[in-house]
C-alpha cells in the first residue's frame, strides 16, 4: 500500500538524518509489525573512539563458516566473555537440537561491560556448542555447530 | 616487577621489543594479533595470545574495544601501545584509565594536546620553543593559505592538523601548487586521520631534522637523552637515524636540551616523548612537532645511554621515580640506525610484500638487529613494510659507518626487494661520509642503474 511505504521511507530518512546529527552508528527500531536497522560505516579514528563511548546495546553477526559433514561453524566475531543467556537466571537463546534462524540471537558476549547480542547468519540445527557458560572467546573462536538447512 | 601481566597492543618487531623487555623484568606477556598475523613471532613470543579480529586494521589492531576486553580476560594490569595504532589516539589511553587498567604512555590529555599539531606549536611556542614559521592555527580555506604563503614566502608545506607519520603532508612551491595541494592534503587528512584540518608552514628544505628523546616520571622528573638525526627521509618518513648529530657540539646540545626539559616539564608530561625540530644552516632550531610514544628509533638512544627504554616507560608507568638525573645521563660513541623495508629503492620506494625465502642476521661487536621476520615468514601486505632494525654502535661515527657497512654485508633477507641497497649505497655515499645530511638529502640521491 502506497501510504505505509511512504511512510517508511520518512521514518528512514528522519533516522538517517538523526544518526548524522548526532554521529550515531547503529539503530534498531521495532513497532508492532515495523522493524528498521540502520547501520552506518563511520571511518577509521571514528570507530576507535565510538568503542569508547558506545552505551546502547549492540548487535554483532557471527559469520559461518564451512567445515566437513556438511556442518558449519559459527565463530565468535569479537572478543570477550561468551554467554548463553540474557541473565544468569534467563533461559539460554540455543540448546543442542534447536532449531535457529538467520538474524536471530544466539549468544551474547560481554566485552567492557556491554552485553552484545550475537546472531546467526544461517539457518538450521544446533549439534554442538563449543564454549562454556562465561568462558572467554578470542575473535574467529568456534562457538556453535550448526547443520545448515 | 611493576606489573604481573603486560598486554602489547602492537605487532611485529615492536611489539617483540616490547616483550623482551618484560620477559627481562619478570613480567608476564599477553600478545594480540589479526588472522594476518597468525604466524607472526610476536604471537610465538608472549606467554599468552589472543586473536582480535580480522586482517583489516580498523576491526583488529585500532579496534579500542577487542583490545581492551582481551586485557580484560586475560587479567592484564597494564597496555603498551607501542607505536603508531593507538597509541597516539587519546580515547584509547582514557579507555584504559576508565577500565583501570595503567596504559604505558602519558596522560590522554597530553596525547591530546600534542596530537593535535596546530595546538602543538601554540602550546610549545609559549613554553619557549620557536615554532616552524607558520599559520597561527588552522588554515580554513585556499586564500587564508595564500595569505600565510605570501607572508612566510614560498615554498610552503601544508600538513594535517591531527597528522603523524608522514601522513596529510604536501610542499606547495608557489600560489598555483598551493591551491591545487590545499583541497588534496584537506581529503588525505580526512581519510586517514577523520579530521581535514590543516595548517600552514614554511617548508625548509636544507635543515637538518634533530629530535631530543626525554624521559619524564609522574613525579615532575624530567631528563633528555640527547637528539637524534633523521634527515634521510622517504616522504616524510625516516629511513636512516644516527645519534648524536655530527652538526651539534656540547653547548649547542646542552642550551637546546634545557629549553626541552623546560617546555616537557611545563606539560606536566610523562613517559618517554620526542620533540622533533629543524635546524637550519644558522643552527636556528624551530619546532615541529611532539612524539608521545616510544619511537621506531629509540633503539640509537640505547646505544649510546646504555639505557633501555621500554623498561623506564614500564617503570614510569608504575608510578617509580626517574632512576637518573640528567647529569647522570652519560653519552657514549655513535649509533645509525637503519630500516630494513619490503620496499623497492629502485622503484620510488614501492612497497613488495610476499614471502621471506632465506634470512640470516649479522652479528660481531656493535651490531643489534631487531626484527621479526623468519626464513619462511610471509610478509602481510596491509602493515608498514618496516621487516627490521639495523643499529651499528661504534666509539666514533667512522665506526659506526664502517661496522653498519660490514653489517649490511652480512645480512640476507630474500624473497622480497628490501631498502638493504640502498642503505648500502648511502653507508658509501661521499655526502653521508662528510656528515652534510639534510631533509632533501633523497631528492638528491640516485640509486645507480
Amino acid at each position: 500500500m502506497p501510504e505505509k511505504k511512504e511512510l517508511k521511507l520518512e521514518i528512514l530518512k528522519e533516522i538517517i538524518q538523526i544518526m548524522k546529527d548526532e554521529d550515531i552508528n547503529e539503530v534498531c527500531i521495532q513497532q508492532n509489525d515495523l522493524k528498521i536497522e540502520v547501520k552506518r560505516f563511520p571511518d577509521q579514528m571514528s570507530l576507535a573512539a565510538q568503542g569508547a563511548t558506545m552505551m546502547a546495546p549492540q548487535h554483532e553477526v557471527a559469520h559461518s563458516e564451512d567445515i566437513s559433514d556438511g556442518l558449519v561453524i559459527i565463530p565468535a566475531p569479537m572478543v570477550g566473555t561468551f554467554y548463553r543467556s540474557p541473565s544468569p537466571d534467563a533461559k539460554p537463546y540455543a540448546n543442542v537440537g534447536d532449531e535457529i534462524e538467520a538474524g536471530e540471537v544466539i549468544c551474547i558476549i560481554e566485552a567492557m561491560k556491554l552485553m552484545n547480542e550475537i546472531t546467526a547468519d544461517v539457518n538450521g540445527e544446533i549439534v554442538g556448542i563449543m564454549v562454556e557458560d562465561g568462558q572467554p572467546v578470542e575473535y574467529d573462536q568456534p562457538m556453535f555447530q550448526v547443520r545448515p538447512r | 616487577m611493576p606489573f604481573n601481566k603486560i598486554l602489547v597492543a602492537n605487532r611485529g618487531e615492536i611489539a617483540v621489543r616490547i616483550m623482551r623487555a618484560c620477559r627481562e623484568m619478570g613480567v608476564k606477556t599477553v600478545a594480540v594479533y589479526s588472522t594476518a598475523d597468525a604466524d607472526s613471532i610476536h604471537v610465538k613470543y608472549a606467554d599468552e595470545a589472543k586473536c582480535i579480529g580480522p586482517q583489516n586494521k580498523s576491526e583488529s589492531y585500532l579496534s579500542l574495544l577487542n583490545i581492551i576486553s582481551t586485557a580484560d580476560i586475560t587479567d592484564a594490569d597494564a597496555i603498551h601501545p607501542g607505536s603508531g595504532f593507538l597509541a597516539e589516539m587519546p580515547h584509547f589511553a582514557e579507555a584504559c584509565r576508565d577500565h583501570n587498567i595503567t596504559f604505558i604512555g602519558p596522560s590522554p590529555e597530553n596525547i591530546e594536546m600534542m596530537g593535535d599539531k596546530v595546538k602543538a606549536r601554540h602550546i610549545m611556542g609559549k613554553a619557549g620553543l620557536n615554532p616552524i614559521p607558520g599559520s597561527k592555527g588552522v588554515v580554513e580555506d585556499e586564500k587564508e593559505a595564500l595569505k600565510v604563503a605570501d607572508k612566510i614566502g614560498y615554498p610552503v608545506v601544508i600538513k594535517s592538523a591531527a597528522g603523524g607519520g608522514g601522513l596529510g603532508i604536501r610542499e606547495a612551491h608557489n600560489a598555483a601548487s598551493l591551491v591545487n595541494s590545499f583541497r588534496l592534503v584537506q581529503g588525505e587528512a580526512k581519510s586517514a586521520f577523520g579530521r581535514s584540518e590543516v595548517y600552514v608552514e614554511k617548508l625548509m628544505e636544507k635543515a637538518r631534522h634533530i629530535e631530543f628523546q626525554v624521559l619524564a616520571d609522574q613525579h615532575g622528573n624530567v631528563v633528555h637523552l640527547g637528539e637524534r638525526e633523521c634527515s634521510v627521509q622517504r616522504r616524510n618518513q625516516k629511513l636512516i637515524e644516527e645519534s648524536p648529530c655530527a652538526a651539534l657540539d656540547p653547548k649547542l646540545r646542552e642550551e637546546i636540551g634545557k629549553s626541552v626539559v623546560k617546555a616537557v616539564k611545563s606539560m606536566k608530561y610523562s613517559s618517554a616523548g620526542t620533540v622533533e625540530f629543524l635546524m637550519n644552516a644558522d643552527e636556528d632550531f624551530f619546532f615541529m612537532e611532539m612524539n608521545t610514544r616510544i619511537q621506531v628509533e629509540h633503539t640509537i638512544t640505547e646505544a649510546i645511554t646504555g639505557l633501555d627504554l621500554i623498561k623506564e616507560q614500564i617503570r614510569i608507568a608504575a608510578g617509580e621515580k626517574l632512576g637518573l638525573r640528567q647529569n647522570d645521563t652519560n653519552f657514549s660513541g655513535h649509533a645509525i640506525e637503519c630500516r630494513i623495508n619490503a620496499e623497492d629503492p629502485e622503484n620510488d620506494f614501492l612497497p613488495s610484500p610476499g614471502t621471506i625465502t632465506e634470512f640470516h642476521a649479522p652479528g660481531g661487536p656493535g651490531i643489534r638487529m631487531d626484527s621479526h621476520i623468519y626464513a619462511g615468514y610471509k610478509i602481510p601486505s596491509i602493515y608498514d613494510s618496516l621487516l627490521a632494525k639495523l643499529i651499528a654502535h661504534g666509539r666514533t661515527r667512522e665506526e659506526a659507518i664502517s661496522r653498519m657497512r660490514r653489517a649490511l654485508s652480512e645480512l640476507v633477507v630474500d624473497g622480497v626487494k628490501t631498502t638493504i641497497p640502498f642503505h648500502k649505497k648511502v653507508m658509501d655515499d661521499e655526502r653521508f661520509l662528510r656528515g652534510e645530511v639534510y631533509v632533501d638529502f633523497l631528492k638528491s640521491f640516485h640509486m645507480p642503474e
